[in-house]
């Protein structure tokens, strides 16, 4: 019995100073925390007494391929002007003209501290009406944007702060301009510093366009939606859409697994 | 090397670093800043060195006086070289390209031009091994050796080290004092600011010493240190050499 104890404690605990799992304990593991979960949902959908209809999907899948080609291309859109706003709004936070100091600060907090589904409304039925700005994909892009962007511009503003006073002096003492010493010493190092953050809110901003299926606009959210008002089968029709955004967001996430066990080696 | 300071003030925080400290050396080599600590001297080189703003007073280099505005300041920093306590190498780049940077952005020297003189440079002090290493891979007194090096890449009129052994081990406190040492033997120009009074007398032409934010006295060492005149430096120099 002890031994059989022994042996269990060896595959499922790791020694004390042991860094990782070995390969053994990673699969064995693994396995077991997949049949678990597999054996919890098939209680679960037991209970619910589901049937399963996925052949009514098939008519549709153009739909949830236009839909997904709309999520791809807006969040890609929005992850770069997403990028350049956060950028200019933590340079506008650091900026010594008040005004946009001041202009940037509120942004950010008004952002940060309104529900997006607001955010979205108050854009498009006041601000792209006030412009007469029709096109639904610009609207969504440049709400998703501002609102990332407020997102970001925290991480890049910590990133920038978090780049000492002393490599700041010395990039002085050698002789470089408030602009070289920007482009050369601080940002290298902001970057480097804060892409693992940075990769984490870009897997958000491909989740939150979803809610942009709220003024209409034909993504991969919407897709769904039609598809289960169609067919009356919310739950194939809502698998079908995690699916959709895990084959966005998945690669994301492991590219920002990967820089943070990088940066771990590298300081 | 001609300097001269006239009643120069800085004060942080309504604490004076430096009150009305005034100095003038003629036909200068090496100046060697001595005193204990929080008495200005740090506060004088950064002065010197153009990353402080005196409150009031002139400082003139070589009959120039320096102008403390930001655009006149750049231009100044470019004709000095500066060594920090802490080294201060960027962290992300290799030791060869933190001398790459001044020579190819602040002085517009182009890549390959800019490359000769940095491994020129850093095979003269036998760093050439260490180039493509970033500062976290060296050695306290190798990083100091390429922060040496980067100062003096540029050929600047005139090269600041404040406690450039401060931060290191006593063995690697040598191998930077030989490269100051080997500065001094080539001619260069040099302000020094350390706590080593030993190497402070081997290698100063002037000493200066600095207290309550007053250049309180200076001289030759040999004389400085003999028949020191104010009974801060008697009590300073009485401290040194029971350390």
């Amino acid at each position: 019995m002890s031994k059989l104890t022994l042996l269990f404690n060896r595959t499922l605990v790791l020694r004390e100073r042991q860094e990782g799992a070995t390969r053994a304990q990673l699969w064995i593991n693994a396995a077991l925390v997949l049949l678990i979960g597999i054996a919890l949902g098939g209680f679960a959908l037991k209970r619910a007494n589901l049937s399963w209809q996925w052949d009514l999907l098939t008519p549709y899948w153009r739909l949830y391929l236009d839909g997904w080609k709309t999520t791809l291309t807006l969040s890609a859109c929005s992850l770069l002007t997403s990028a350049v706003i956060g950028v200019t709004l933590a340079l506008s936070r650091r900026s010594r003209i008040l005004p946009l100091r001041y202009a940037a600060v509120c942004v950010v907090e008004f952002i940060r501290s309104t529900p997006l589904l607001v955010q979205i409304y108050i854009l498009f039925y006041i601000g792209a009406e006030a412009v007469h700005l029709e096109n639904r994909f610009i609207a969504g892009t440049i709400t998703l944007s501002l609102f990332s962007g407020a997102y970001i511009s925290e991480i890049v503003r910590s990133g920038i702060e978090g780049v000492g006073k002393s490599q700041i002096e010395s990039a002085k003492a050698i002789g470089l301009t408030r602009f070289q010493t920007y482009r050369h010493v601080i940002f290298p190092q902001a970057l480097r510093a804060s892409l693992p953050s940075l990769a984490g809110q870009f897997v958000s901003l491909v989740k939150d366009s979803s809610l942009l299926s709220i003024i209409g606009l034909n993504e991969l959210t919407q897709s769904a939606r039609n598809v289960a008002s169609f067919t009356f089968s919310n739950f194939e029709s809502y698998l079908v859409l995690a699916a959709g955004y895990c084959i966005c967001t998945v690669p994301l996430s492991l590219w920002a697994r990967g820089l943070e066990n990088r940066m771990r080696y590298e300081t | 090397m001609k300097l001269e300071l006239n009643k120069v003030c800085r004060s942080f925080d309504s604490r004076h670093a430096l009150l009305d400290a005034s100095a003038s050396f003629e036909k200068l080599q090496s100046l060697v800043l001595i005193g204990p600590s929080g008495g200005g001297k740090s506060t004088l080189l950064r002065i010197i060195a153009g990353l402080e703003t005196p409150d009031s007073g002139s400082v003139i280099v070589n009959e120039k006086r320096i102008a403390f505005d930001e655009a006149s300041l750049v231009l100044h920093r470019r004709d000095i070289g500066v060594v920090f306590q802490s080294f201060n190498l960027f962290p992300h780049l290799t030791a060869l390209e933190n001398l790459l940077l001044p020579l190819t952005v602040a002085h517009g020297h182009s890549k390959t031009h800019a490359r000769d003189l940095a491994l020129h440079i850093l095979s003269r002090f036998s760093l050439e091994g260490h180039a493509n290493q970033k500062p976290t891979s060296l050695s306290g007194g190798q990083k100091q050796r390429i922060a040496i090096a980067r100062a003096l890449v540029t050929q600047p009129k005139l090269i600041l080290l404040d406690e450039p052994t401060s931060a290191l081990d006593p063995e690697m406190t040598n191998e930077v004092l030989e490269m100051v040492d080997e500065l001094r033997n080539q001619g260069r120009e040099l302000i020094l600011v350390t706590h080593e009074m030993a190497f402070a007398s081997r290698a100063a032409d002037q000493v200066a010493f600095i207290a309550d934010g007053r250049i309180l006295e200076s001289g030759p060492p040999g004389e400085l240190f003999s028949t020191p005149r104010t009974p801060q430096l008697q009590t300073f120099l009485s401290k040194e050499i029971r350390r």
